[in-house]
């Protein structure tokens, strides 16, 4: 206990201080812009950690990291583009209640419920990292097939009005995610000879064409209803609308705890990402509220809280498995490994012996990072709810320079402009005819680790009776045939309800 | 507006050429150096550290850019058709360029399309196996697989897999290949034991007390393990693939700026951040004068043509 004084010290140095600070504001400012997600922004960062201590530089990715996760939610409630995938379902619930005049309110709640769950899981990390750890290692290839296949469905049967239309957007990602080079004999597929595709299409360009392009070519050809809606967003000058209320938090309470619970749990257990998790959480929040599709046509306070409480739970937990095993649990993860073998430090068995005073020293400032969040995010919002007051003939084309920028930067230059342009127009027709886009930027995303991991399932389960031995995959996969049955059932019910209301 | 472009580039570069820059002033401007495997892995993480050093050592800003993508395959593609003037260099393991040409017939880069610098250190490519494993040698371990009937192996790259099939071939084992991407995922498959044997890059030294290293998949013993036997010397003629780092430049570049890399590269060799980063990657600095790095990438790739041509492997 005498050697925690000096670890106090180090982590509550000024300069420490001031880097998680620049940290938490510069992953607020890039998380807001869309298509910029965390990934993005502690990469380009990294170089500048070549100067500063191990702890000011791992203290300074982790505030960028929190920052920009929490930031992301700006955009998706303020201009219905979501910083990075993981805050989609923020803008689904957030945005309507933008244009109903409740953008701060909304704001606001995202904050919260964000701050909330970076502090539980945050939390969570430091007591069990490395108990957990144990488990997670027992999550094998069998057990991750079972649990991505279960979400794939889960989130099919959710993103959209129909769950076919969401299995064949999810499928259709899937596919696109085999472009590239085959993972074990480095056998070419789908590139038609491109040398740039060989690692596949790159994930940000697709990500903000699906995503932010495609919602700017939609929101052109609606300029004049955006313009009489912007003045709408100015908010209605209720008091009640631009604060959270006792109501709300009520509302909300249950949500945000679900929320930390799922978040946590995704982030703990390697390869499902924020995603996964930001949608589980709004998913299930939307079952239990039992509004179904009103949740995305008048926006919920509650369904904002759920999303983000998990996306942000998703990034100190998915250090669990990075501190105590060396496995990365998320993009960022994987980036901070980088950092710490710059600065000389092996993530790893050995790290909680060797370096106990830096690990204890970046627990310290990641509860630090969690309270600058607050701070930062609650006053920045006046700024960033500002972004609203501008027409959208002045938003539109900054977005969409963003946009290019973004997929320049992070889609192999030129090349990454045209990935864009053409996931743009996929997207823009998948939106009009109601084919889950997100759900094709997850079935994308979890593409490789679910076939390779199914791959590995092959080979490492030579005979049925052995899936026995993993009780964790059967259930996983029992859900998943048994949500694509309850799901489709509940749809073709309510289907014939309405042609029969129909006259 | 294409040609026009074009016309003035060419008009640009008749230019350039027509003023003798004497090469001693290379660099003039930033130089890029270009890895090809993505930020935060082995390669990278030392490239950067090397960048730093560069930084210092030739008087420009040396910037670091990853194009990652088949085993550095898309990084060496387009780098064939840079400019040979010194503004961009290649720093990355040997293996990419010696393995990849000849496992892909769409590749259209081959080792002497570049010309190389210098190396400065190696991976330590090597058979592992968990600690807990009842065999410590080549001889052993085939002892065991065939007393087990079928074995797991963690097939972490293509190179990875040819290696094993080569092995499995001569020894007549039965193997389950379990692919699995990059060193991490090598290790999560062994430390839940969930194979017996895998391919590992170096990356199983951060593991300690969870490893054992059967044997060396290099020419020539490693340095961090003098002890290990390499697949050649437990009998397995030709199967070795080397993977020392080396700095490359396109062919055509002046000889003058390859001297100069040189120089620097020697003075990073011993360099203090240089030694520290390579021992906590355990990429053991082992410098090699640009002669002996040229001659290596030519040994090595002449050694993967024999193993491909024992397992009777197709290009694809």
């Amino acid at each position: 206990m005498e050697s925690f004084l000096p670890v106090l010290e180090s982590a509550f140095a000024p300069g420490n201080l001031a880097w998680i600070l620049f940290g938490v504001t510069l992953g607020y400012l890039v998380g807001a812009l869309p298509g910029l997600g965390k990934g993005t922004a502690t990469a380009v960062a990294i170089p500048l950690t070549f100067y500063l201590s191990p702890l000011a530089a791992i203290a300074f990715l982790v505030g960028i990291a929190k920052g920009s996760t929490a930031g992301s939610a700006v955009s998706a409630i303020l201009l219905n583009t979501p910083g990075e995938p993981s805050s989609t379902p923020t803008a689904m619930a957030g945005y309507p209640l933008a244009r109903a005049g409740k953008a701060q309110k909304a704001l606001k709640m995202g904050l919260f419920a964000s701050v909330i769950g970076d502090l539980f899981s945050t939390i969570v990390l430091i007591l069990v990292a490395q108990e957990l750890a144990e488990y997670a290692l027992g999550i094998g290839p069998v057990e991750l097939t079972g649990i991505l296949a279960f979400s794939m469905v889960f989130i099919a049967g959710l993103s959209g009005r129909s769950m076919i239309k969401g299995l064949i957007a999810g499928l259709f990602g899937i596919l696109v995610s085999c472009i590239g080079l085959e993972v074990e004999t480095g056998s070419p597929r789908l590139t038609f000879g491109m040398i740039e595709v060989y690692d596949g299409l790159p994930l940000i360009p697709v990500a903000i064409g699906m995503l932010a392009l495609s919602e700017m070519m939609i929101q052109i050809g609606q300029r004049q209803r955006l313009q009489d809606e912007a003045d709408l967003l100015q908010g209605s000058g209720i008091r009640e609308d631009r604060i959270v209320t006792l109501g709300d938090w009520r509302r909300s309470a249950r949500a945000i705890l679900r929320g930390c619970l799922i978040g946590t749990g995704v982030g703990i257990l390697p390869g499902l990402g924020a995603s996964v998790g930001s949608f589980l959480s709004y998913g299930a929040e939307r079952k239990a509220s039992g509004r179904g599709a009103d949740f995305e046509e008048t926006g919920a306070i509650e369904g904002v809280a759920a999303a983000e409480s998990a996306d942000n739970a998703v990034v100190p937990a998915s250090f669990v498995p990075l501190f105590a095993i060396g496995i990365p649990g998320s993009v960022i993860a994987a980036i901070l490994i980088g950092a710490f073998t710059i600065q000389g430090i092996t993530p790893g068995p050995l790290l909680f012996l060797e370096n106990r005073d830096l690990i204890l020293g970046v627990y310290i400032s990641m509860i630090a990072a969690s309270l600058f969040l607050l701070l930062i995010g609650y006053f920045g919002q006046n700024v960033f709810a500002r972004i609203v007051r501008v027409s959208p003939a002045l938003v539109m084309p900054i977005v969409v320079f963003l946009c290019c920028l973004g997929a320049y930067l992070q889609g192999g230059g030129a090349f990454g402009i045209g990935v864009m342009v053409v996931f743009g127009i996929i997207g823009f027709f998948a939106k009009k005819y109601d084919f889950s886009f997100v759900t094709f930027l997850i079935g994308f995303v979890i593409g490789p680790s679910f076939e390779l991991s199914l791959r590995q399932t092959l080979g490492l389960v030579t005979d049925v009776s052995e899936l026995l031995d993993h009780p964790v995959a059967l259930a996983f996969g029992a859900l998943a045939v048994f949500g694509v049955w309850r799901l489709t059932v509940l749809q073709r019910r309510q289907h014939e309800a309405m042609v029969r209301d129909q006259p | 507006m294409r040609a026009l472009s074009k016309g003035i580039f060419a008009a640009l570069f008749a230019l350039c050429a027509a003023l003798p820059a004497s090469a001693t002033d290379w660099p003039t401007g930033p130089v890029t150096m270009l890895i090809g495997y993505k930020a935060g892995g082995g390669t990278d993480t030392k490239g950067r550290v090397l960048a730093k050093i560069l930084t210092r050592e030739l008087g420009q800003q040396v910037n670091v850019i990853n194009r990652a993508g088949g085993g550095q395959a898309v990084a060496l593609e387009g780098f064939k058709n840079e400019e040979p003037n010194g503004d961009m260099f290649f720093f990355g393991a040997v293996s990419g360029i010696t393995l990849n040409p000849q496992i892909n017939s769409a590749l259209q880069f081959r080792a002497d399309d570049y010309v190389y610098a210098g190396g400065l250190t190696e991976f330590q490519v090597t058979m592992v196996a968990p600690a807990d494993a009842p065999f410590d040698d080549m001889a052993g371990f085939v002892a065991y697989a065939k007393e087990k009937g079928k074995i797991k192996y963690a097939s972490l790259s293509p190179g990875a897999k040819i290696v094993m099939q080569a092995i499995a071939r001569q020894s007549g084992l039965e193997v389950d290949y379990i692919p699995t991407k990059g060193g991490r995922g090598m290790v999560q498959l062994v430390l839940s034991g969930q194979v017996d044997f895998a391919y590992s890059g170096g990356i199983h030294a951060r593991y300690p007390g969870k490893f054992k290293t059967i044997a060396a998949v290099s020419t020539k013993r490693l340095g961090n393990y003098p002890d290990t036997e390499t697949l050649i010397e437990a009998g397995y003629e030709g199967v070795a693939i080397d993977a020392p780092t080396v700095v490359a430049f396109p062919k055509g570049i002046d000889p003058a700026i390859v001297a100069k890399m040189e120089a620097a590269l020697k003075v990073a060799s011993t360099d203090p951040d240089m030694m520290k980063i390579s021992k906590s990657i355990n990429m053991p600095i082992v410098y090699q004068t640009a002669a002996e790095a040229s001659q290596l990438v030519e040994e090595s790739a002449a050694a993967i043509t024999i193993m491909l041509d024992t397992i009777g492997y197709k290009a694809s």
